[in-house]
C-alpha cells in the first residue's frame, strides 16, 4: 500500500523498485518488466511452441503467472534468471496438457559424434527454424538440456519421464539437427557448384 | 549462461546462438495480459467485500437475535405485569389454560394444607402460598396470553398443595426476601395489595420479576426505560483512529461532451484509502460530535494510446563457402544483413494516477447500545477535503499528449520535464458528503472497536484543469479503533 510514500517514476529502471511496484500491482511498473523480458522471452516461448500462436499463447501465460508468484522471487538469481525458468515451467504445463510427451517411448542411448565446425556461422532464424522442425519430445528436451541449462534428472522430473529416456531424446535430436545442419550445408554446396 | 565440461558441439552452437536472442513482440499481447491480471486483481477485493459483509451481517445478526430474546422476555413480562395489576378473575372454564407446563415448572408452590382446604375454598381458592421463581427462568416461563391468575389456577394443573390461607402478598414477598439476600438492590417496600381473590401486583413488584428474568442484576429494579438509558456511555470525550477502503464510480456532472468522452474512456476510478484520527464530545445520549483529520489517496487507472517509433527487422543471409586447395573441409562464411525499417504505430498505455488529499470531517455520530457493550452507529456530514498532490498521467483539455507528474505540496520536483506543476489543483477545496453505519463494541474500560460501510459523495479531483467535473460515489468498509474517557 503506497498511501503515504511517493513513488517516483525513475524508479522504474531499478530492478528491486521495478518488483516492489509490480508486487503493489502498479501497472506501469508491471508494463516495465514487460518490455524489459517479453522481447527474449518470446524467443524462448518459440523454441518450446510448435507455432507462432502457441508461442504467444505461451508468453501471456507466462506473464501473468511472473506477477502471480513475483513475491516467490528470492533475489538470489538474477531476475531475468528466474523470469526465464517461469517462462520455460509455464511452456511445458502447457505442452503436457497437449500430451506432447505421453508417447515419448523410452530408448537407448544414441551414439553421437556429430562434428558441426562448419555450421557455426548459421543464423538465429535458421536454427529457430531446425528446433521448430524437430518432434516436441525431442524438441523440449534439447532446449531444457542445450539451451536453458537444465540437467536431465530436472528434464525428467518436470517431464515426468525417466532420466534415460531424456537422454535417449536428447541425442536422437541432436542427430536430427545434425541431419539438418547437413542437409543445410548440402544445399548450400549445391548452390555454389551451380553458381 | 550455463557451460558444460560435456558440452556437445551442437548444443554449443544452438547456445551461443539463441540464449539470449531477443525479438520484437506483437503489441496486443500485452494487452492480452494486462486484461488478466486486472481481472485477476479484482478477485480478491471481491473476497475482502464477501468477507467483510458476512461478519458485518453475522454480527447484526447476532446483537438482533440477542435483543430479540431480550425483547421477547421484556414484552412478556410487561404483558404479565399489566395483566395483573389490572387482573379479573378469571372464569373457572378457562383456568385450564392458564398455567401452563412452564409454569408449573417456575413456580413451585409449598403448602402444608390438605387438598380437602382447597375444596372447601369455594371454588376460588386463594393460592398459592409461598411461590419462588426458580432460578432456571426460560422465556417462556411466563408465556402466556392469560393473567397469571395463581389463585385461581387448579391444583391438577399446578403442582402443589393449597392451604387457603397464603396470599400473594407471601409470594412476592418471598420473591423480595431472596433477592434481597442476594444483595440486589431492590425496592423491598414494593406495593403489594393483600388481597384474597383479586391479587394485585403493582409496577415495581413486576419490575422486580422482569429484572431477575432479564438476568440484569445491575438493572437493579429500575423503571426498564431508566435500565436502557444506563447503558449510554458517561463518557463526554473519545478519541478513535480508523482506516477506510473503497471502490469508487464515477459519474460526470458537467463538460462538453467530447471532454467527457474522452475523459471517461481514458481513465477508471480504481479505489480509495483512508486513514484518519479523530476526537469526539457526547452531547445528549448517544449523540456525539466528531472532527479529525484524514488523509486520503483515490487511484485511477488510465490509459491512452501513443503513438510511437517501432523497428522492424529484416535479416538475409549470404553464404561464402571457400575451398582449401588441400581438399580438406570447406569453410563456410555467412554474411548477415539486417535492414531496419521504422514504422509509427499506436501503442496502448496505462499508468495509475493517484491523488492524494487531507481530508477534515464534521460528523453527527449515534451509538445506540444494544448487548453487552456492543453497539450499532450511524454517522453523517460533511467532510473538508484539500487535495494535495498527485502523480501519474494526466490528459488536459488542449494538450495532445498526457503529462507524467510527481508533485509534492511544495512543487519541490516541479522542475524537471516529466514534471508538470499545475497551479490551480493546489490547495483546492471541495465539499464532500459523508454517511456510515457500523457495528461496534465497548469494554467497560473504554476501548472499543467498529467495522462498517461507509458512503461518501465527492466531487471530482481533476474538474477544473479538464473542464469537465465528476461526482464520484465511493463506497466501503471501515474499521476503527475507539477511547472513551
Amino acid at each position: 500500500m503506497s498511501l503515504f510514500r511517493k513513488q517516483p517514476i525513475s524508479a522504474l529502471t531499478d530492478e528491486k523498485s521495478l518488483i516492489e511496484g509490480c508486487l503493489k500491482g502498479h501497472e506501469s511498473y508491471q508494463f516495465e518488466l514487460y518490455k524489459r523480458f517479453a522481447g527474449k522471452m518470446m524467443v524462448v516461448c518459440k523454441r518450446y511452441a510448435g507455432s507462432k500462436q502457441e508461442a504467444e499463447d505461451f508468453l501471456q501465460e507466462a506473464f501473468i503467472r511472473i506477477y502471480d508468484k513475483l513475491h516467490t522471487y528470492q533475489h538470489s538469481g538474477s531476475l531475468e534468471g528466474w523470469v526465464r525458468r517461469v517462462v520455460v515451467h509455464t511452456a511445458l504445463n502447457k505442452l503436457r496438457s497437449r500430451k506432447y510427451y505421453d508417447d515419448m517411448p523410452e530408448d537407448l542411448p544414441v551414439q553421437d559424434h556429430t562434428h558441426v565446425d562448419v555450421m557455426s556461422e548459421f543464423g538465429e532464424k535458421e536454427l529457430m527454424k531446425m528446433i521448430g522442425d524437430l518432434p516436441a519430445g525431442y524438441r523440449t528436451v534439447f532446449n531444457m538440456y542445450a539451451i536453458d541449462g537444465y540437467d536431465h534428472a530436472e528434464i525428467a522430473e518436470a517431464l515426468g519421464i525417466s532420466e534415460g529416456t531424456s537422454r535417449s531424446q536428447l541425442a536422437k535430436a541432436r542427430a536430427s539437427l545434425k541431419n539438418a545442419l547437413e542437409q543445410q550445408k548440402k544445399t548450400i554446396d549445391r548452390a555454389y557448384q551451380t553458381r | 549462461m550455463l557451460i558444460r565440461r560435456d558440452e556437445h558441439q551442437i548444443d554449443k552452437v544452438f547456445r551461443k546462438k539463441l540464449h539470449g536472442a531477443k525479438e520484437e513482440v506483437p503489441l496486443h499481447l500485452w494487452e492480452g495480459v494486462r486484461s488478466n491480471v486486472e481481472r485477476r486483481k479484482k478477485l480478491p477485493v471481491l473476497w475482502w467485500w464477501l468477507s467483510g459483509a458476512a461478519i458485518i451481517i453475522g454480527v447484526v445478526f447476532a446483537s438482533y437475535h440477542w435483543n430479540d430474546n431480550s425483547n421477547s422476555s421484556w414484552t412478556q413480562v410487561s404483558s404479565l405485569e399489566e395483566q395483573v395489576t389490572g387482573m379479573e378473575p378469571a372464569p373457572e372454564s378457562d383456568m385450564d389454560n392458564q398455567l401452563t407446563e412452564d409454569v408449573v415448572s417456575d413456580i413451585k408452590t409449598e403448602s402444608t394444607a390438605e387438598r380437602k382446604n382447597l375444596d372447601d375454598a369455594n371454588e376460588r381458592p386463594v393460592v398459592s402460598s409461598k411461590a419462588k421463581m426458580t432460578s432456571n427462568r426460560s422465556n417462556n416461563a411466563l408465556k402466556t396470553d392469560e393473567p397469571l391468575n395463581i389463585a385461581t389456577s387448579k391444583p391438577s394443573q399446578v403442582h402443589r398443595e393449597k392451604s387457603g390461607t397464603t396470599t400473594t402478598q407471601e409470594l412476592f414477598q418471598r420473591v423480595i426476601t431472596e433477592y434481597s439476600s442476594q444483595e440486589v438492590s431492590l425496592p423491598v417496600s414494593a406495593e403489594l395489595e393483600e388481597t384474597k381473590s383479586e391479587p394485585t401486583i403493582t409496577m415495581s413488584s413486576a419490575s422486580m420479576i422482569q429484572n431477575e428474568i432479564l438476568g440484569g442484576s445491575s438493572l437493579g429494579g429500575m423503571n426498564p426505560s431508566k435500565a436502557l438509558t444506563q447503558h449510554w456511555t458517561t463518557n463526554r470525550l473519545m478519541v478513535g483512529a480508523w482506516f477506510a477502503q473503497a471502490n469508487p464510480i464515477r459519474k460526470p456532472a458537467n463538460g462538453s461532451s467530447g471532454n467527457l468522452i474522452d475523459l471517461n474512456q481514458r481513465t477508471k476510478p480504481h479505489t480509495e484509502q483512508a486513514m484518519g484520527i479523530g476526537a469526539g464530545v457526547r452531547v445528549w445520549k448517544g449523540l456525539s460530535v466528531w472532527t479529525g483529520l484524514e488523509k486520503s489517496q483515490f487511484d485511477e487507472s488510465h490509459q491512452w494510446r501513443d503513438s510511437m517509433d517501432v523497428n522492424n527487422y529484416s535479416t538475409s543471409v549470404n553464404y561464402e563457402i571457400s575451398y582449401p586447395i588441400d581438399g580438406s573441409t570447406p569453410v563456410i562464411t555467412a554474411f548477415f544483413d539486417t535492414t531496419v525499417t521504422q514504422t509509427r504505430e499506436e501503442v496502448s498505455k496505462s499508468q495509475i494516477n493517484s491523488y492524494t488529499s487531507w481530508n477534515v470531517p464534521l460528523f453527527l455520530n449515534w451509538q445506540q447500545p444494544v448487548f453487552k457493550g456492543f453497539f450499532v452507529a450511524a454517522e453523517t456530514g460533511p467532510v473538508f477535503r484539500v487535495d494535495r498532490s498527485f502523480r501519474g498521467s494526466f490528459v488536459f483539455s488542449g494538450l495532445a499528449a498526457p503529462l507524467h507528474t510527481n508533485l509534492a505540496a511544495d512543487g519541490s520536483q516541479g522542475s524537471t520535464t516529466d514534471y508538470v506543476y499545475l497551479s490551480e489543483y493546489y490547495h483546492n477545496w471541495n465539499l464532500d458528503w459523508h454517511a456510515g453505519l457500523s457495528v461496534g463494541w465497548m469494554s467497560e474500560s473504554g476501548f472499543g472497536w467498529n467495522v462498517g460501510l461507509r458512503h461518501r459523495r465527492m466531487v471530482g479531483h481533476t474538474g477544473s484543469e479538464n473542464a469537465v467535473s465528476h461526482r464520484i460515489q465511493s463506497t466501503g468498509f471501515n474499521i476503527g479503533l475507539q477511547y472513551r474517557f
